[in-house]
């Protein structure tokens, strides 16, 4: 059984023209101890989909249907006091970075233990400080900084508490919404360095939200594309290195550029995102793709599951039908 | 480290240095009221002999009319913690107008302060976590009702409300007529009882700002990603509340807060005039009117030093509440 | 799962526009037509005392034989006139204050401060007393200027605040590299994004420009010749109003003032929010 399995997710907000439907129809499962990335471009409803796991979509935001099943129990069934069991215990958050994470006025300390404390009701304080420090000691920092206060610590130390935080009652899933978006590279890869190394220390399970698909592909095990609040394609980071399916995967690979190979001119992919209040008949993506077929304006996308994961797309209804060395190229 | 020694000597020199600059001010302010004083107090207490009124000139350095040798004749006086006369109460001395009339402001502006921004706040939380519901409507509502109305006219209809209509308390005055007479535990209620409505008065008034900056703060707290965290981790509610939310919404509350004790000593004119309340607004109002110089620089002297020491005080504080302070 | 909570509806601040607006020219409307819309001329005290209301007299009338209504009227003009005028002036000095301290540093905005935090310690009320006894002759444009050059202080402090935090932004350095002069910079940058900050100021020192004029008149202070509702107000508690129950002296002064802020509360929060909404909010994706 799968730890985490979103069947048919739905999160709308309200709106004075209409609900914004942010997420319509996204489906994907999360194994144990598996970093699974959900990438896609600003607005395609990948945070909103993090936020409605964890149970934290707030105001005009909220879950319209679907099933997020963790662990065998359907989390959209239990009251607010049932799901608080599950927070931090068994799922737990890490946020961008460059945000306000941590409550400027509190210790570090303090804002390390309040969980555990939360949590394992009669832990004595001694203890769960002790605790704290250990945490410290997992994500490389001295422990003196647990004395300080957040603004006293750089960016990427920041980082690192914050991960800290997330393992303090060692979870089983952890959401890390753009993690290292906002720190230099170096920083970014001692970060990233330190998540894998941690993953496999623990076994959890990470849900990896970015749009840095390149960092994607060098950290997660498998990845789910998202596109205007549906998912165009699941693949493992095998499938994508030898070459993405869904003509909006490809068009985000060539979006970035290559460290290596000749110079070549970025492409980006032309047109823009479709009104998510009034969303087109059929396939999202038609307006911008450049294989698009008469039935993508009408139909849902086909959806071929196989070994290599998931693509959306009518250009694999008949697979024998195509050529994929055509859809490959640009 | 959280008070840096040079912060702290910063803020020192600072207030003392709006103090020397306050009391230049208070100097230079009354005699910005045309006349000639010595004339008025002659005239004014009624002696007409021009020995007397050089006697009286000697007296209050008015001698000599440059303003410098008036300057250092007051700084003498300050220094030896002489405020020197009262024109209009010739011939009492200025402190002691003002320490007769320092006790009532501190009472009814105090507790109305005190009671203001804990109400405020109060009110102003529950809004905030709460929003949209007819609780905080209403206490918008009428906050910005209240805003939108004089002071004193809070005053006048609580009284012709309580005080006319239902009888309920005294119309004015600090204590009866017959107060004098009373028993120690007698002339209590008797204060007690006048001051009700114009604590009450005052609180209401004020109590509409405290409210919708408190509000505003927390609700902008709320929207901050370590509220999301918090509530990530299961924390409960009063936890988020008070730790992550109303902790840092405090902060420009606090300072506030901090400026309105500065503020008491100054008194509140229109209100103490609306309650014929013997506090330290109507001694000032009816001194400017008077033109009576050394109560007036007595009373502004007094609330300068109040509000220059309670400033100086919020500032050595606030780095205690507010971490990320401690230089600049 | 439902949310709980109640869903915010989309605001777009035209309502608050439209009815603030529309009570401003009201008033506007009721103080230039003022011998128009009063019944009786403003110092007529020909009729009987202490009269309740009635269809002769709407507010009855007080104890010099005056019709309350027509006072009303005529006061209208006063507090519209000072809150407007008084609050544009205590606008203009406070923006100029506030940003110039904000975006220059050191010695011009400890300066500037130096002098705000001087002044802010005299209480404003005093003060203004002081200066109305010192001026020759207390028309209306006496009062405006004493209410509006005391009144700053604050806002300039809030200004100042914004314009360091704005200062501190990319544009601001991106401006300067462009070659832009401060003052350009200042005017065309900064300015605009002050806009909200500006227009919650406004209001509020519009707002207290009309009840600071309430508050002189009834001390005594300003044009005895002038009506405005601080002098009904200082009247019918003079004449102790209270005694003779008469409610319709005491609380329609205030009320006029209430109705008059609120239509200015109404339009700055009106245009606060059409500005966000057009500016547009963030939403998490």
């Amino acid at each position: 059984m799968s730890l985490l399995e979103i069947n048919d997710l739905r999160i709308e907000y309200v709106s004075a023209r209409g609900p914004f439907k942010a997420v319509d129809g996204v489906s994907f499962t999360i194994e144990r101890g598996e970093i699974f990335g959900l990438a896609g471009e600003s607005g395609c409803g990948k945070s909103t989909t993090a936020y409605g796991i964890g149970r934290l979509l707030r105001g005009p935001a909220r879950i319209a249907g679907g099933s997020i099943r963790f662990d065998g129990t359907e989390l959209t069934e239990l009251s607010d006091a049932q799901f608080d069991a599950y927070r931090w215990a068994r799922i737990s958050i890490v946020l961008q970075s460059a945000m306000n994470n941590l409550n400027p006025v509190m210790k570090i300390k303090d804002q390390l233990i309040d969980a555990i404390l939360a949590h394992r009701k009669g832990t004595l304080r001694s203890d769960a400080l002790r605790q704290a420090g250990e945490l410290m000691e997992l994500v490389d920092l001295p422990k003196d900084r647990l004395e300080r206060f957040p603004h006293e610590l750089s960016g990427g130390m920041r980082q690192r508490v914050v991960i800290a935080m997330a393992l303090a009652l060692r979870p089983e899933l952890i959401i890390m919404d753009e993690p290292t978006t906002a720190l230099d590279v170096i920083t970014q890869k001692g970060i990233i360095d330190k998540i894998i190394e941690l993953k496999r220390a623990f076994g959890f399970s990470v849900l990896f939200i970015t749009h840095d698909l390149p960092l994607m592909l060098e950290i997660c095990d498998r990845i789910g594309v998202m596109y205007a609040g549906r998912i165009a394609e699941i693949a493992t980071r095998e499938r994508m290195l030898a070459g993405a399916r869904h003509p909006y995967t490809q068009g985000l690979l060539r979006s970035f550029p290559s460290l290596t190979g000749p110079r070549a001119r970025l492409e980006g992919i032309p047109g823009s995102t479709p009104d998510l209040i009034a969303p087109p008949q059929g396939c999202r993506f038609r307006e911008r793709c450049p294989h698009a077929l008469p039935q993508c304006g009408s139909e849902a996308p086909f959806v071929l599951e196989d070994r290599d994961g998931r693509v959306n797309c009518h250009l694999y209804a008949k697979e024998e039908a195509f050529d994929e060395a055509a859809v490959a190229s640009p | 480290m959280r008070i840096q020694p040079s912060y702290a000597v910063r803020r020192v020199a600072f207030a003392a240095a709006t103090l020397l600059a306050a009391i230049v001010m208070n100097f230079l302010l009354p005699r910005l009221i045309a006349g000639n004083p010595a004339e008025m107090i002659a005239s004014q207490t009624a002696l007409g002999s021009p020995e007397v009124a050089e006697a009286i000139k000697k007296q209050f350095g008015l001698e000599n009319d440059s303003l410098l040798y008036q300057f250092k004749q007051y700084i003498v006086q300050l220094a030896h913690g002489n405020l020197g006369i009262s024109y209009f109460n010739y011939p009492t001395p200025v402190s002691e107008v003002l320490l007769k009339a320092l006790p009532w402001t501190l009472g009814i502006v105090l507790i109305s302060t005190l009671l203001s921004y804990a109400a405020g706040w109060l009110i102003g939380i529950r809004g905030a976590l709460k929003p949209g519901t007819w609780f905080d409507n209403a206490a918008l509502g009428v906050s910005f009702f209240i805003n939108s109305v004089p002071y004193f006219w809070i005053g006048i209809l609580l009284i012709l409300l309580f005080g006319y209509k239902l009888d309920w308390f005294p119309m004015g005055q600090a204590f009866s007529v017959d107060y004098d007479s009373l028993s120690a535990a007698g002339k209590l209620r008797s204060i007690s009882y006048h001051a009700v409505l114009p604590i009450v008065s005052l609180a209401i008034a004020s109590l509409a700002s405290h409210i919708l900056v408190l509000r505003n703060n927390l609700s902008r707290a709320l929207t901050e990603d370590y509220m999301v965290l918090a509530r990530a981790k299961g924390l409960s509610g009063r936890r988020r509340t008070f730790h992550y939310g109303v902790r840092n919404a405090f902060l420009p509350s606090f300072t506030g807060f901090m400026l309105s004790l500065g503020h008491v000593v100054g008194g509140a004119i229109t209100m103490e005039i609306v309650f014929s309340y013997p506090g330290i607004g109507m001694l000032t109002y009816n001194a400017i009117l008077n033109h009576d110089y050394p109560l007036i620089q007595g009373a502004f002297l007094m609330i300068a030093v109040s509000i220059i020491a309670v400033n100086l005080l919020a500032d050595l504080i606030y780095p205690f509440i507010d971490p990320r302070v401690n230089l600049n | 799962m439902r949310n709980k909570r109640t869903l915010p509806r989309e605001r777009s601040g035209k309502a608050k526009l439209w009815g603030g607006a529309c009570i401003l020219l009201v008033f506007a409307a009721v103080s230039l037509a003022t011998a128009q819309i009063a019944p009786y001329p403003k110092n007529d005290m020909e009729f009987e005392v202490w009269l309740k209301p009635s269809a002769a007299h709407l507010l009855g009338t007080d104890s010099y034989g005056q019709d309350v209504f027509s006072q009303l009227v005529y006061g209208t003009r006063t507090s519209f006139l000072v809150g407007v005028l008084a609050g544009l002036i205590t606008t203009i000095i406070g923006v100029l204050v506030g940003v110039t301290a904000g975006f220059y540093r050191r010695w011009v905005s400890d300066a500037l401060m130096f002098v705000v935090d001087l002044l802010l310690i005299i209480p404003v009320m005093a003060l203004m007393i002081i200066l109305a006894s010192f001026l020759p002759s207390m028309g209306l444009t006496s009062i405006v200027l004493v209410i509006g050059l005391l009144s700053w202080l604050y806002m300039a402090r809030s200004i100042r605040s914004q314009t360091l935090s704005e200062r501190q932004r990319g544009y601001v350095e991106a401006a300067r590299v462009a070659g832009m002069s401060d003052l350009s910079i200042m005017l065309r940058e900064i300015l605009p994004n002050l806009y909200p900050i500006i227009l919650a100021n406004l209001v509020s020192v519009t707002t207290h420009a009309v009840l600071a004029e309430a508050g002189l008149s009834f001390l005594g202070i300003g044009d005895p010749k002038n009506v405005s509702w601080g002098t009904i107000l200082a009247l019918a508690h003079a004449n102790n109003a209270i005694m003779y129950d008469a409610w319709w002296w005491i609380v329609p002064p205030g009320l006029a003032t209430a109705l008059f802020c609120f239509g200015f509360i109404l339009i700055g929060n009106g245009s606060l929010e059409r500005f966000r909404y057009k500016r547009g909010a963030s939403q998490q994706t």
